[in-house]
């Protein structure tokens, strides 16, 4: 039907964030909207941001680690694997196979942990509370387990360079092995109270698309980009520690909507359940750190590199040194960040009421996009 | 006469329903205490000073086909009404009578929906 | 019928109305939060009373205590009279439902129709309130209202002509008496979904909460309200899913029939059962989008009751079972 005016006079400035229920974190949306449609959106970062990189700079190595933590603070352990692997790929320290294999053990619980968070997250923007506590009960039990290996809840620091702090404490492996036995069964309940559920599916697919060059052009990785059919995975793309020598596949969707990229998260659990099944049947025996590196100097001008797959996709942490024990230049990829700059350009188009829908199915932690 | 009765009723509902919902207006009024400050009155815009006052933005209720197709509804429950009340005292003249006056109806129905009046724009 | 009579009659309905509404909302908040608390695994309210029982109580103290906020640039006499304007229509059907076969504030020969088209009278307290507050979220909410009015009522209302049908009287009372054998929702099952899932949307409850759909539009048309003025649009809102359960309760599952027990209470246990599968849907459904819904609401729902009416129509003259 043709309008009747033109819709410029139509147009509704509204602020959805930064104090919003369904922002995921402090992040500003101007939309305007023609009715319920949206026309246009900017999106308004760093309301979060505590200038990491720059404290980084004043820091030595060590002491940067418990920063990492607070970046993606659902991630930590991820980040600590980024960060410790990056120095260590710098300064060249050498890791035992157990800590490796415990390393990847903690990045999947915590890859888990996080695609809960964001499955739930996904069902509470579309009021369906009970999913969402279902999900954070599951990763309640995964933190407990982080809390009996580390000591922490939410911030671990619980790598160090050339390895981890501590061992797995006696019966961990049994409780881990239960909780993934349990857990295979809780994720068939999710499949059918959200994903399968003819009112979500309603609502998320179709909504949100993006384009695989789009996704390309802006650089987006982790589920989002998987979820538009490109299966880039830094796992298989550039294995680090053991992941080339495990079995895992890389889920992919198919149109880019919201429920393919909530599709491929719920995958990706999957995936991880088993990868950590591998790695604990054939855990090494031996030292978990060999020699803890405490003091780091790497050499002058030395700049490096290194990206691990964190649940939001691919996280990496450039270091240069002038040759000091602090880093000269500590540059953060935050896969969140990179994410979310899509957000402009897939809102279009949307209705209102899908805005925060499409907002969490990038996943954004605004501790890391504001770093 | 017992429609002015229960006019009249309505009346004291309204009146008592609104007496005892003003009562617990008042008792909360007289039970807290209201310190007016300039930021407090501003209208939630997520914690923002909103971008346009809402009395200058103009919202598009862009579902007025809906709406139009409610009246045309609206009036066809209403003359539907003394259809059903007399259906004791009707033949099979009158059920088809109703059901060629629905099919209309739903045959615009269906024109709307065809010609896409029925998609929120 | 005196005038005196009337007054008083209709003065003690209000006071039933609202006792009623306050009792059931008092029970049914403590409810909802337990039965929501077992389905997501978690105790619900535990500290205030024996597992929390007079929770509604502390919030209702809390609620007294609230700031009474005016916002800038409202327009005052609607927002004072719009939390009127919702809970004054959602408790409506007080005047003319029948709690048994003679214990009735008034016997209305059309009061059918009259609980169909007063209650919805809440979507104007409702437009008020987003529209005076000056809140673009309250705004967007309360023109959802509208929307989805003019979606839910004519299925609504068409559903409710078949019924009137089969009882060939549009008399509450009636209709539960010609349910003395069979209920009616056995009779139509179709009319009866259509029917309770628009009155669960004029009660905006779950999964037809848009106009304050949490995660979009914050709190939606009471986002700018305090203290008991928003406590009148709660109350409205438990006003109108008691009041929609109870009507559901009279015109499709036989009203007040019931072996031993008194008439009143068959009424309410069946209007509590309706009730609980109210929640039961709200703690498992996700929330429809509003253009969906109306989408849903006039291809699918006013189709499939016009259908249902006629062919009500047809199968009453054939097999001869008219009034």
């Amino acid at each position: 039907m043709e309008r009747f005016s033109s819709p410029e006079s139509f147009e509704f400035m509204i602020n959805m964030g930064p104090q919003h229920p369904s922002t995921h974190g402090v992040f500003k949306l101007v939309l305007k909207l023609d009715g319920e449609t949206v026309i246009d959106a900017e999106p308004e970062i760093g309301y979060l941001h505590r200038s990491v990189e720059k404290i980084a700079e004043n820091r030595t190595y060590e002491q940067v680690l418990p920063l990492t933590d607070r970046l993606d603070y659902v991630n930590a352990m991820g980040n600590n694997l980024a960060y410790v692997m990056a120095v260590e790929n710098a300064a060249g320290i050498e890791v035992p196979e157990r800590a490796k294999a415990i390393r990847v053990i903690m990045a999947e619980f915590n890859r888990i942990a996080s695609h809960l968070i964001s499955l739930g997250t996904q069902g509470l923007e579309v009021g369906s509370h009970t999913l969402f506590l279902y999900c954070f009960r599951e990763r309640e039990k995964i933190l407990d387990l982080f809390e009996k290996a580390s000591g922490g809840r939410l911030t671990y620091s619980y790598f160090r360079f050339g390895g981890i702090s501590k061992d797995l404490p006696k019966g961990w492996i049994d409780e881990a092995r239960e909780f993934l036995n349990d857990f295979e069964n809780k994720m068939e309940e999710y499949f059918v109270l959200l994903l399968d559920n003819p009112i979500y599916k309603g609502r998320t697919v179709g909504i949100g698309i993006i384009k695989p060059e789009t996704a390309i052009s802006y650089g987006a990785s982790g589920p989002v980009i998987r979820g538009s059919g490109i299966p880039y995975d830094v796992r298989k793309a550039n294995p680090y520690l053991i992941y080339n020598k495990l079995d895992f596949n890389i889920p992919t969707g198919e149109n880019g909507d919201v429920w393919d990229r909530a599709y491929v998260r719920f995958q990706e659990m999957k995936e991880s359940v088993k990868i950590i099944r591998q790695v604990i049947e054939n855990l090494p025996e031996g030292s978990v750190l060999e020699r803890e590196a405490r003091y780091i100097v790497i050499e002058e001008g030395l700049s490096s590199y290194f990206s691990v797959e964190s649940p939001r996709g691919e996280l990496g942490f450039f270091i240069y040194s002038d040759g000091t024990e602090k880093p000269y230049r500590l540059k953060i990829r935050s896969p969140a960040f990179v994410n979310l700059s899509m957000i402009k350009e897939i809102i279009k188009g949307e209705k209102l009421a899908d805005v925060p829908l499409v907002l969490g199915s990038l996943d954004p932690v605004f501790g890391e996009v504001d770093r | 006469m017992d429609g002015i009765y229960f006019l009249i009723g309505i009346l004291v509902f309204i009146l008592t329903g609104t007496i005892l919902a003003a009562a617990l207006v008042a008792i909360g009024k007289a039970t807290s205490y209201t310190r007016n400050e300039p930021e407090k009155t501003i209208p939630y815009e997520c914690g923002e000073l909103p971008v346009v006052k809402t009395k200058n933005s103009k919202f598009s209720a862009n579902y007025y086909s809906y709406a139009l197709a409610f009246l045309i509804f609206d009036v066809e429950a209403a003359l539907l009404i003394p259809w059903v009340m007399s259906f004791k005292e009707q033949s099979l003249t009158g059920i088809l009578a109703a059901t060629a006056f629905l099919a209309i109806l739903v045959f615009g129905l269906l024109y709307a929906f065809l010609s896409g009046g029925l998609n929120w724009e | 019928m005196s005038v005196s009579e009337a007054l008083l009659r209709g003065s003690l309905a209000a006071l039933i109305g609202f006792t009623f509404v306050g009792i059931s909302l008092v029970i049914l908040n403590w409810f909802e939060r337990k039965m929501g608390g077992r389905i997501q695994s978690r105790y619900g309210p535990m500290h205030v009373g024996f597992h929390g029982i007079l929770q509604t109580f502390a919030d209702l103290l809390k609620l007294l205590q609230k700031e009474y906020i005016i916002p800038q640039g409202a327009n005052k006499l609607l927002f004072i009279a719009a939390p009127f304007m919702v809970m004054v229509p959602a408790i409506f059907v007080f005047l003319v439902i029948p709690f048994g076969p003679d214990l009735y504030a008034f016997r209305f020969e059309y009061s059918l129709l009259f609980i169909l088209s007063f209650p919805a009278l809440t979507s104007f307290g409702i437009l008020a309130a987003g529209w005076a507050s000056n809140s673009k979220y309250s705004l967007v909410a309360s023109l959802r209202t509208v929307g989805q009015m003019i979606s839910y009522e004519i299925p609504r209302l068409l559903s409710a002509l078949s019924i009137a049908l089969m009882a060939g009287s549009f008399a509450i009372d009636t209709i539960v008496e010609r349910q003395a054998y069979l209920w009616f929702v056995l009779l139509q099952p179709i009319a009866f979904l259509v029917f309770f899932f628009s009155s669960l949307a004029e009660a905006n409850r779950m999964p037809f909460d848009f106009t304050w759909a949490e995660s979009e539009l914050v709190s939606g048309f009471f986002t700018e309200y305090t203290g008991m003025r928003w406590a009148l649009f709660f109350l409205g809102e438990y006003g109108a899913l008691v009041a929609a359960c109870l009507v559901t309760a009279l015109i499709f599952f036989g009203g007040w029939y019931g072996p031993i027990l008194p008439s009143p209470i068959w009424l309410i246990v069946k209007a509590a059962l309706l009730l609980v599968f109210s929640l039961w849907i709200r703690w498992t459904w996700p929330r429809l989008r509003i253009d969906q819904w109306m989408r849903f609401s006039w291809k699918v729902l006013t189709p499939l009751s016009i259908a249902n009416l006629l062919l009500t129509a047809f199968l009453m003259h054939w097999l001869g079972v008219g009034a």
